[in-house]
């Protein structure tokens, strides 16, 4: 059933007690249900939210990915824009639905650090990790440079940030140049397989990585003018041996 | 290992010769750009000029022409940026046929916007460390060169926010330590290569007036003898005294640690 529910943000307090919340999450390894389920409607720690979309508290997600279809009709360009700093809101949307971000191994819940739940729009490199904003606005930003092979950033379980993706965000540089994520998704997108990634696309200090092609992103852009998504063949022309093992026969 | 691109002899587009006006006002953003790099001969007329607005991972291009068509000033328009506001400007020459750049301006901010204190400078940044940093099982470590303000690196696998930066215990076990290694790097390691660095005034400034210490080397010594260095390691031994003085560290209680002035924990 599901329980339509208006977006709010957290205030300086409540940002302060969903830290607590963690903190006891680690150390019960309880999901303190009751308490989360307070924290969200708490007028205390608590604001509205001008013209604040609703969202389904009940909706489980299957994938990243699905977690990026159900919101981005919901949160349109303006909205994104309008709350690229709302450190409260984009909080209070992981603690809605912090059971999904939440990994549970042999019966421990492995609770991610803080900064994948409390959003710090100030630092970029904290600001990726977090489980809705980061992945809503890298989604954005990547959308624009390519239609397919999103799914290979995106891909497995709400709470993964996985070796690829971070490779890739780990500089802002590599995120900016089209032609550059173009270039990654030909090297590394296995539409048929399960992680949507050649295997050994993310592994570190190997030749032909995305690791390797993350390291090169700032001295390319220092040394080439190559941009836009329709000019990353050029990109790929350039590429030095070691990625011939990712290239395979491919052409472009 | 790592593929390096060849160096291709890129010049630098000085801020004296592109500066970016942001329009007051105007929404979305658009910027008038007022250059005088065209007239250089290290660029062909043919040559290819864009304007790039950056802010995080967004970044919008506007096509600026060729070198050889390049008005002294041009409007540009940024759709996609509500306004100006965190914006910064690159400005990219390059050879149309090779994509080869030839002149970068990296990074430009708009000229008519004054500095606020906000956006001043911190004499100390803060920075995760990267891979290059090495900093194997170390939380911190003070990146210090000649030619850049030197930076405090703390662990991106043992921190994952700047907060226990800024507590107290941070302060009072770390930053004094931090401020002994700068002063020892700029005015001692650092003279007999040439002088002090240029950042180092600043490090001088803050010692003299905010700390209150005196005798900082106005300049570097001819040759370096051990009375120039007991002298200065007693500089540096009285401005860290006065660090910790200032902030009152010895107030600064840290469990299991420290024990309170009658005897206990």
């Amino acid at each position: 059933m599901s329980e339509m529910t208006k977006v709010r943000r957290f205030n300086k307090a409540g940002i302060e007690a969903v830290r607590q919340l963690l903190v006891k999450i680690r150390a019960d390894n309880d999901l303190h249900t009751e308490e989360a389920k307070a924290l969200l409607t708490d007028k205390l720690l608590t604001d509205e939210v001008k013209n604040a979309p609703e969202v389904d508290l009940e909706r489980t997600f299957t994938s990243k990915m699905d977690m990026i279809g159900y919101f981005t009709p919901i949160f349109d360009d303006g909205f994104m824009d309008r709350h690229q700093k709302d450190a409260g809101l984009w909080t209070w949307l992981a603690v809605a639905y912090y059971k999904q971000f939440l990994k549970s191994k042999n019966s421990i819940y492995q609770v991610a650090t803080d900064c994948c739940w409390i959003f710090d729009p100030e630092e970029y490199r904290f600001s990726r990790r977090h489980f809705v904003a980061g992945t809503m606005y890298l989604h954005r930003d990547f959308g624009h440079a390519v239609s397919d092979g999103l799914e290979m950033f995106f891909a497995g379980e709400p709470y993964l940030f996985g070796g690829l993706l971070d490779a890739i965000t780990y500089k802002e540089e590599f995120t900016r140049i089209p032609a550059m994520l173009q270039t990654a998704v030909w090297l590394y997108y296995k539409p048929d397989s399960a992680k949507k990634v050649k295997p050994g696309a993310a592994t570190q200090d190997k030749p032909g990585t995305v690791r390797e092609l993350a390291r090169m992103a700032d001295q390319f852009a220092m040394t080439y003018d190559i941009f836009e998504t329709e000019d990353a063949g050029k990109l790929w022309n350039l590429l030095p041996a070691q990625f011939d093992k990712f290239k395979g026969d491919a052409k472009h | 290992m790592a593929f390096r691109f060849n160096f291709t002899g890129r010049k630098r587009v000085l801020e004296a010769e592109a500066k970016v006006h942001v329009i007051k006002d105007a929404k979305p953003l658009k910027v008038r750009l007022e250059q005088s790099f065209s007239g250089k001969n290290i660029y062909s007329p043919d040559d290819h000029v864009m304007l790039e607005a950056i802010r995080r991972t967004k970044l919008r291009r506007f096509d600026l022409g060729t070198v050889g068509n390049l008005q002294p000033e041009t409007i540009a328009d940024f759709p996609d940026f509500p306004d100006g506001k965190e914006v910064y400007y690159r400005l990219r020459i390059f050879d149309p046929a090779t994509h080869v750049l030839k002149g970068l301006a990296k990074t430009l901010k708009d000229a008519d916007k004054e500095q606020k204190p906000t956006d001043m400078e911190p004499l100390l940044p803060v920075a995760l460390s990267q891979p290059e940093d090495n900093m194997g099982s170390l939380f911190w470590k003070v990146r210090l060169d000649q030619n850049n303000n030197p930076v405090l690196v703390i662990s991106s696998k043992k921190f994952n926010s700047y907060e226990p930066v800024k507590s107290a215990e941070f302060k009072a076990l770390v930053q004094p330590e931090v401020l002994r290694q700068v002063l020892t790097y700029a005015f001692i390691l650092s003279a007999p290569a040439g002088g002090f660095p240029e950042w180092s005034a600043k490090w001088r400034t803050y010692v003299s007036v905010n700390l209150g210490v005196r005798g900082c080397p106005e300049s570097a010594p001819d040759s370096m003898d051990e009375s120039y260095i007991t002298e200065v390691s007693k500089w540096i031994e009285d401005a860290v005294r006065a660090f910790a003085d200032h902030f009152n560290l010895s107030g600064v209680s840290i469990k299991n640690l420290t024990t309170t002035e009658d005897g206990n924990e």
